[in-house]
């Protein structure tokens, strides 16, 4: 499954949210980092057919989402997209929620959209709580079952936006195993670098609308080689420094000091080193 | 005082159940009794090898909730089912339900205490009644709006689903209210058909503009035409014969237009 943008630009009157960009997705779990602001979720709605670009073109396994009302279609029947947050209609059950967003998605026939409805439930762990109202479930509960609704019918393109958001640790490492089992493709945006790490085939860096990294998590990992050391003494005019539970200080970029050892990078040290490059520097 | 005999689920009561082919009263008394009856558990360990697709299906129909009595009445009626669950998810209808019928009241209570021009109130008030049923059904669905946009679903079909709905609601609801205030009784009926003009008017609108606009532009033009006609002494007009089939008329034209705006609709546009 691929889904291509063409010199794809979104602005929001004199602001541009997403500058020219053009990006070839197809297959495995992609992972989208980026600081607050700086176009993801705006890439993520133009992927899922929310919004139109402002210019260039989009198409989602063939079908241009950029073009008429039959192909936008087309593309919407294979797609799957968790927005970053989803607000409930009053008084409805996760059942509820679920079998609603499943006709929308074409899913006419009551008992296999019936079975469907408990297959997405059953893999995000929600089995027991179908007839539960969304309002007593708790937030990791109701962006599980918003999680679930993406799942439904198995999509080609998966786009979720801050899926784990709200998750604790098991919760997320299951999804972890539901995300890297999937066929098709998965875009995902996320401030957890260790999600990225854990999951992704590829990683996507965008900053200020702009894509500043786009490779593997060992490529980025080596764009951050010999830059984090452990010392007494903080690195001179190092981005961060903190002291670890050991005593010592951790250094990310800078001159290290006389007795630092460098260390191996994590995704978070690569990307804040990423975001530290002046533009124009090869990554 | 005698007891009743105790009874257990046959093997064809448990293939009709399996099958899903029981009525929901009969799957509840068949759940509730296998539940705490350990011969019918046995039974249906002993009706298949594998009992496992039938508890399955036990436990199917367990978490499937029972639709609510009016939607199984629609069902039996003939409407389809995932018609129903679109219309059901969308809880606000009782905002949209609750407005038509104020604004029916309101129009009977103001009609009711005008003494001269109660024609031209009423021709004004008493058609908005639906306009305000279907915008109030297309704001309704606003809380899942950025979802049920990147959806395959027809926006054509929810629209009408949902505005169907609502007018189902809005329009017996006010001729009820009609019927039970006298001074009403001669104009009963005078305002359903441009009642429905405007409702297809709004829903023309709504897929181009936002709520506000598109209900200001309507009650805002439809203020004109009677204010025109008032003015021009042709209100009985408007009310009689020609004015219904003018209604009719635009009806059906605004229909196909709001058909084909709803299928060439714009990228991300309101829906």
């Amino acid at each position: 499954m691929t889904a291509t943008l063409t010199d794809v630009s979104k602005s929001y009157g004199s602001t541009v949210a997403l500058h020219p960009t053009s990006l070839t997705l197809t297959g495995g779990v992609i992972g989208l980092l980026g600081p607050n602001g700086a176009g993801k979720t705006t890439l993520l709605r133009l992927l899922a057919t929310a919004m139109a670009p402002s210019t260039g073109s989009i198409s989602v396994a063939g079908h241009l989402v950029t073009g008429g009302h039959e192909s936008r279609t087309e593309a919407r029947r294979h797609l799957g997209y968790l927005p970053q947050e989803v607000t409930y209609p009053s008084g409805m059950t996760a059942f509820g929620f679920l079998d609603y967003l499943a006709v929308l998605k074409e899913w006419q026939q009551a008992a296999t959209r019936h079975a469907e409805v408990r297959r997405v439930l059953a893999l995000v762990d929600l089995g027991d709580r179908a007839s539960a109202k969304v309002r007593s479930l708790s937030g990791g509960q109701r962006r599980r079952l918003a999680i679930a609704q993406a799942l439904i019918g198995a999509p080609q393109l998966l786009i979720l936006d801050e899926p784990t958001t709200g998750l604790d640790p098991e919760q997320r490492a299951s999804l972890r195993g539901i995300l890297s089992g999937l066929p098709g493709t998965v875009l995902l945006s996320t401030h957890q670098t260790e999600d990225v790490s854990a999951l992704c085939d590829r990683v996507l860096v965008l900053d200020a609308g702009c894509i500043r990294f786009d490779g593997t998590v060992p490529g980025l990992l080596a764009s951050a080689r010999g830059r984090v050391h452990i010392s007494t003494a903080p690195s001179d005019d190092a981005l961060h420094t903190w002291k670890t539970g050991s005593g010592l200080v951790r250094s990310v970029g800078g001159t290290p000091a006389p007795d630092a050892v460098s260390v191996d990078a994590s995704v978070e040290d690569a990307y804040l080193l990423l975001r530290h490059r002046p533009e124009g520097v090869p990554s | 005082m005698t007891t009743p005999a105790p009874w257990h689920v046959t093997p064809p009561l448990w293939q009709a159940y399996a099958g899903g082919r029981l009525d929901w009263s009969a799957q509840s008394a068949v759940e509730s009794h296998v539940a705490g009856c350990a011969h019918c558990q046995r039974g249906a360990a002993a009706y298949a090898d594998d009992p496992e697709p039938l508890w399955q299906a036990v436990h199917a129909r367990i978490t499937t909730p029972r639709p609510a009595w009016h939607l199984r009445a629609l069902r039996r009626c003939g409407v389809a089912e995932s018609d129903l669950v679109l219309v059901s998810a969308a809880g606000g209808l009782r905002i949209p339900w609750a407005l038509a019928v104020s604004g029916a009241l309101l129009t009977a209570v103001i009609v009711s205490a005008l003494g001269s021009h109660q024609l031209a109130a009423y021709l004004f008030l008493a058609p908005l009644a639906p306009v305000l049923a279907v915008i109030g059904a297309y704001h309704a669905t606003d809380e899942l709006a950025g979802l049920v946009r990147t959806t395959p679903m027809s926006p054509l079909r929810l629209a009408l689903s949902r505005a169907v709905a609502a007018l189902a609601v809005a329009i017996p609801s006010a001729l009820v209210i009609g019927a039970l205030i006298p001074p009403l009784h001669p104009m009963l009926w005078l305002w359903l058909l441009p009642g429905l003009m405007l409702a297809l008017a709004a829903l023309v609108l709504l897929t181009r503009l936002s709520t506000q606009v598109a209900a200001a532009a309507v009650v805002g033009g439809w203020a004109l035409v009677v204010a025109a006609c008032t003015g021009t002494g042709t209100l009985r007009a408007l009310a009689g014969v020609p004015g219904q089939t003018a209604a009719v008329a635009v009806c059906a034209a605004l229909l196909v237009l709001f058909v084909r705006l709803s299928t060439t609709q714009p990228h991300g546009g309101p829906r």
